[in-house]
């Protein structure tokens, strides 16, 4: 695509890096320098691509002060030649040909490698059991049933009932929540169940036992969950005539008995009909990705510590008790937010970072910005139901993109180590 | 690039008639005739003297990527931190074991057996990308995939049809657009009406919900439009009733179907089944009698090794069931349009009859069928044990004690129920390379791979003989790809990049512009992204297809 043509051009069916939905079907009006349109983005998405026309071209900075590129990599091989127990964070909204490079860059360096934003309760309550999964235009054009989990803090994408849960005839809607955050994210539900906050676990593992027509004492899982008994029994029958039950999580999972008690029952529902667990999706538009990336290259899908000279998954002393233990002295931060997990400790630390909005100082030793996936940059994301997509970049070459820096550092390292 | 020569090896290469000593040389990668100067000198030579000299293995049916199998990594931490782990190296990345090592050490173990390429028998194409990337990031060997079609919408609605032209087209087009190099039907039309939450099929003449075709026009509506493509290797099928007992009817009745059309029958071990759940038996004499008295047929065994391991399978009924019987952890997957999935952790006892049975059962397939071309060596990784275990299986093929000692420790009802104890023949060395290598190369349509006559890749292993036949076939001295040493006397020496083998048949734009136009009414990915685009797979290779092999 030429930056200086006169008439507009098009880039029909973009993907969208704006959310883990990666909506695949946006038009892209581009006249000269500038993006002029953005057509069947949501307003997350159009704010996402409204960033094309205002990058803010934020200087490397070493040391605070600005510097060339040169004197950053410099730097940022120095400080993790240094370091002893070095971490690399954040790769969630990066692409997969820079988290492949980033993990290489941790296992080069024997870095911890933390996610940012991964939830980890569900991870580990999928190592436990398991979990049935689809990928959405399985729930579109399957489900007879779709039941929103939507009770701490819920989140749900602006597109995801266009996309993929349409109300249809034959189709249900129950929203477990309450009934103003489904009239907040525009839903009508059949059946508006409300557990108390504290109650999950009961009011998930008692619909299981219901389900399993296992013994169990509905007084006590009415009163633990807050939910009438006749709700229940009602739900659970509902559950089972399902010919096709989707089970949409629209938020990140509390604890991981909890995360347990949904993947179990889900799973137990298939013995009457097919039921499905899916995710909503979050901000971190690529955070499926991470986590498959630092999977097939390590065989691990949490924290990891490549310390050892062998990835070794460490779910229980991760990156933030390490820090808060002193154990880190390096950390390279790949997250375009600028929020770090080490801010205001005294660890140097490398900032490479989509730029998307000015930022404050962010007091880095090293702060090299970028381009933005699919506005300067190109590669792929993994949509949250696992479905790979590539982005169109709109102006490639503009800028310096995050794989080609890591690219640069690994390098840099070899150099020395050689 | 440089001359190499190997010197004084004994080589076995069953391709091309060859079995005694004598020199091979290797320039720009490929075996080259010996110089007509007696003057040149090589750059390097190999002495192999009293060295077994083979083609690099050829692994014609294995999971070891893509969605499936990577989830299956991260659903299983207890197994991989018991598998171990492989330290980085100056030229091998970090990696971890178990039954789905990571990718690195996926590479450089295939290596380290002598294998040089590897074939992942089961990708949804929605799943492509994504296993692109891990087989770029699995290093040494080279590297193909093949589609899932037998479940696929568009598919069978073609089969519906009757519209055989559209269905090439569609082929044609999903192959291209993939980069994948062959058609895979798993459980035809079983996987979508299990998906639909309308139970299982177990004959080929059941219905498929929806779409009003049955896996019998599925099966022979592919293995046409295959055979009319020219592709390279013929419709890779996974049959009905897997692991079932009493599934070898519906094993049979399949062969019978597809007659007349060159088809091969993946870990036909899991298909051999008499009996009920308590008169489990084998019945490998009568489906081995059909493989022996026909010629466009041939199977991998599947061997089931005794150990910890995980089910992979796009199957995703047999999921369902393997967590019921085994009460352990079951991840499923559906994927819109395509196929389904199912991943369960497995544990094969020695003590367990059923278990034991499906060990025995495998190796009776090797011992009945009499051409070895036919039957290619496979644990159908690693849902029978891993790729590790191949050289234990060759092992218990060359020597009937060995096998005669491990029966003696299983079930006493075994022994009623197979007759592996009654087979008395032993695999030569020919015969290995057969099922390892010039086999599953020829199966395949991989022209230039199984072999080491002029032009072929100079993929090449180098064993130093051994009484110890798992032993020898573990431990390689040499491994040549693609004419580098990358296995130098035993010590890993590199880890590049293989090549990723893919088909690319003629398209119709015509047909291609009904397809987008489907595709975009029904998928939730837009036409537009679901191509490979130019580029993306640098070390993409083409195989050829149909016309373009003349």
């Amino acid at each position: 695509m030429s930056g200086n043509s006169i008439l507009p051009k098009v880039i029909d069916d973009a993907t969208c890096p704006g959310c883990a939905l990666l909506c695949d079907d946006l038009r892209l009006t581009i006249e000269g320098e500038r993006l002029t349109n953005v057509e069947s983005g949501c307003a997350h998405g159009r704010a996402w691509f409204a960033k094309a026309n205002i990058a803010p071209n934020t200087p490397i900075r070493v040391g605070g002060q600005a510097a060339d590129l040169n004197a950053a990599i410099a730097r940022a091989a120095e400080i993790l030649t240094e370091a002893h127990a070095p971490a690399i964070w954040g790769l969630a909204q990066a692409t997969i040909e820079t988290q492949r490079v980033a993990i290489a860059l941790a296992d080069h360096t024997g870095a911890l490698v933390s996610i940012e934003g991964q939830d980890t309760s569900s991870l580990r309550a999928f190592q436990r059991v398991g979990e049935i999964s689809a990928s959405f235009g399985e729930v579109r054009d399957r489900a007879d049933l779709i039941v929103y989990d939507a009770v701490e803090n819920p989140h749900l994408p602006e597109r995801f009932v266009e996309r993929f849960a349409m109300p249809l005839p034959g189709r249900a809607i129950v929203w477990i929540g309450s009934e103003e955050a489904a009239r907040e994210f525009g839903i009508e539900p059949n059946l508006v169940v409300t557990p108390l906050i504290g109650g999950q676990t009961s009011f998930y593992q008692g619909l299981r036992a219901i389900v399993r027509e296992a013994v169990v004492d509905l007084t006590r899982v009415s009163d633990a969950c807050g939910v009438e008994i006749e709700t229940l029994t009602q739900f659970a029958t509902r559950l089972k005539e399902a010919r096709y039950g989707a089970f949409v999580r629209c938020g990140l999972g509390a604890n991981e008995v909890l995360a347990e008690a949904k993947f179990k029952l889900v799973r137990d529902l298939n013995s009457f009909g097919r039921f499905v667990i899916t995710h909503a999706g979050s901000k971190f538009s690529n955070g499926a990705g991470a986590r498959a990336v630092l999977t097939w290259q390590s065989g691990s899908a949490g924290e990891t510590d490549f310390g050892p000279g062998i990835p070794r998954y460490v779910p229980c002393d991760g990156l933030q008790s390490r820090l808060d233990a002193g154990e880190i002295d390096a950390l390279l931060e790949l997250a375009p937010s600028g929020q770090s997990p080490a801010q205001g400790r005294s660890i140097p630390r490398i900032v490479i970072r989509a730029d998307i909005d000015p930022l404050p100082d962010t007091n880095a030793e090293v702060e090299i910005p970028t381009a933005c996936p699919a506005i300067d940059e190109g590669g792929n994301m993994l949509r949250v139901d696992g479905v790979m997509l590539p982005l169109t970049p709109i102006f490639p070459g503009r800028r310096i993109t995050q794989v080609e820096v890591l690219r640069l550092i690994l390098a840099r390292l070899q150099e020395t180590t050689r | 690039m440089s001359l190499l020569k190997i010197a004084n090896g004994y080589v076995v290469d069953p391709s091309n008639g060859i079995d005694d000593v004598r020199d091979l040389w290797i320039e720009n990668g490929k075996i080259v005739a010996p110089p007509n100067d007696p003057g040149v000198r090589p750059d390097r030579t190999i002495d192999a003297t009293g060295d077994v000299v083979m083609p690099a293995g050829v692994d014609i049916h294995c999971h070891i990527a893509g969605s499936k199998v990577n989830t299956a990594r991260a659903m299983r931490p207890e197994e991989v931190r018991r598998g171990g782990a492989v330290n980085r190296t100056d030229v091998l990345r970090s990696g971890t074991l178990g039954s789905m090592p990571s990718t690195f050490t996926t590479g450089a173990k295939y290596a380290g057996l002598g294998y040089g390429t590897a074939v992942d028998a089961a990708i949804a194409p929605l799943a492509a990308r994504q296993t692109h990337f891990e087989l770029a990031d699995t290093p040494i060997i080279d590297k193909a995939f093949l589609l899932l079609m037998g479940n696929n919408h568009y598919v069978m609605n073609c089969v519906r049809e009757s519209a055989d032209a559209q269905l090439r087209s569609y082929l044609a087009w999903v192959l291209n657009a993939s980069k994948a190099f062959g058609i895979k039907v798993v459980n035809a039309g079983g996987v979508e009406v299990w998906k639909a939450g309308k139970g299982r099929v177990s004959t080929l003449d059941d219905l498929v919900t929806g779409f009003d075709v049955t896996p019998r026009a599925i099966l022979t509506a592919l293995t046409s439009a295959v055979d009319d493509l020219g592709l390279p290797h013929p419709v890779h099928i996974h049959g009905q009733n897997l692991g079932l007992p009493g599934n070898a009817d519906s094993t049979l009745e399949l062969m019978t179907a597809i007659d007349g059309h060159r088809a091969h029958l993946a870990h036909i071990q899991f298909h051999s089944y008499g009996g009920d759940l308590k008169t489990m038996s084998s019945r490998v004499d009568v489906l081995a009698d059909y493989i022996n008295s026909h010629d466009r047929i041939s199977v991998d065994v599947g061997q089931v090794m005794f150990g910890e391991t995980t089910s992979m399978t796009a199957d995703g009924a047999v999921g369902q069931f393997l967590h019921k019987v085994t009460g352990r952890k079951w991840y499923s997957h559906d994927v819109e349009l395509e196929t389904g999935c199912g991943v369960v952790p497995i544990t094969y006892d020695n003590k367990n009859l059923v278990h034991a049975l499906q060990w025995a059962i495998g190796l009776e397939w090797f011992l009945r069928v009499d051409d070895p071309w036919k039957i290619a060596l496979s644990t159908d990784h690693p849902n029978g044990g891993s790729f590790l275990a191949y050289p234990q299986i060759i092992a218990l093929l060359m020597d009937r004690g060995l096998r005669a000692d491990t029966l003696a420790t299983l079930p006493e009802k075994v022994r009623e129920r197979c007759p592996l104890g009654d087979f008395s023949r032993e695999y030569s060395l020919t015969e290995i390379a057969i099922i390892t290598r010039s086999g599953p190369a020829r199966l395949l349509g991989m022209k230039h791979k199984g072999h080491l006559g002029v032009g072929a890749d100079a993929d090449i292993t180098i064993y130093r003989p051994d009484a110890d036949k798992a032993r020898m076939f573990s431990l390689p001295r040499y491994l040549i790809k693609t004419g580098r040493v990358v296995l130098d006397d035993g010590e890993l020496r590199s880890a590049e990049e293989g090549n990723l083998l893919h088909v690319a048949p003629e398209r119709d734009s015509e047909h291609e512009q009904k397809i987008k136009t489907w595709f975009n009414d029904h998928s939730t990915m837009r036409f537009a992204n679901y191509a490979m685009r130019e580029n993306e797979v640098p070390q993409a290779a083409v195989v050829a297809s149909g016309e373009q092999q003349s």
